[in-house]
């Protein structure tokens, strides 16, 4: 059924694209989270964690997206979940007691110092799972 | 880095995004010319990269040496893994893969201009 291998087709492109996102993101938020903790650690102790976590999140997920292995689906399913959650709520925490946030995180302010796409990745990526799993 | 160099590769850059996206709504993966486009662009940034270090070792100053390696690295490599990875398996989206890698790319040379300070301020 060529219109069912082309959605298929289609579908994997698409997920080749949060691949390329996540990877983007997993580097930058590794290097920035190795960076600020490496030189600076008790400036923001709870801050560069927090990057620290997010940049092991975005990694995660970059191999599950890319992954065809059984498990794949649901890990990328676990690390967007805590992905959105995360970045929600440290996202509000940062507005509410900028204080506990002197430096910024990727999460900070729901992702807004990275054009709010931390906010919206998790989103397409749970999506896209949906879409995925419902072949 | 030489400001007008240096804007423009990051204009190179804008036009490779926009291509990428073309490149998907007109459903068509990344051609030849797209990709010898990125090719050149790549060149480009070799070049400015090689520039700044050599700027560096000779007094050229920074806001953060190790912050500025790290970008110039990723500005080195990213265009070309991005490049691999749209066109590994072409599909419909693979503009847009080459497109992230753009803005990517685009997005690190606008840090490591930012943190440039240069050799007579």
């Amino acid at each position: 059924m060529p219109e069912r291998a082309a959605a298929e087709a289609d579908t994997r492109g698409l997920g080749r694209v949060l691949v390329a996102v996540y990877a983007v993101f997993a580097v930058a938020a590794t290097s920035r989270a190795a960076y600020q903790i490496a030189t600076d650690f008790d400036r923001a102790p709870v801050a560069y964690v927090l990057s620290a976590v997010a940049a092991v999140v975005y990694l995660i997920a970059a191999f599950a997206f890319a992954s065809a292995r059984p498990g794949a689906h649901r890990l990328a399913l676990v690390a967007c979940s805590f992905e959105l959650v995360g970045v929600l709520v440290v996202g509000t925490v940062s507005l509410v007691r900028p204080d506990g946030f002197p430096d910024a995180t990727v999460w900070s302010a729901y992702g807004r110092g990275y054009l709010f796409v931390p906010l919206v990745l998790p989103v397409l990526g749970l999506l896209w799972l949906r879409r995925a799993g419902s072949r | 880095m030489i400001d007008g160099f240096v804007l423009a590769l990051a204009l190179a850059c804008l036009v490779l995004f926009a291509a990428g996206l073309l490149a998907t709504a007109i459903n068509r993966p990344p051609g030849l010319p797209h990709l010898a486009g990125a090719a050149l662009v790549e060149i480009a940034v070799l070049v400015q990269v090689v520039i700044a270090v050599v700027g560096l070792l000779t007094g050229a100053r920074v806001d953060g040496v190790v912050l500025f390696i790290a970008y110039a690295a990723f500005a080195v490599v990213v265009l070309p893994l991005g490049a691999l990875f749209a066109v590994e398996e072409k599909t419909r989206w693979s503009g847009v893969v080459l497109a992230v890698a753009s803005l990517a790319l685009l997005i690190t040379l606008w840090r490591m201009s930012g943190v440039w300070i240069g050799s007579d301020a």
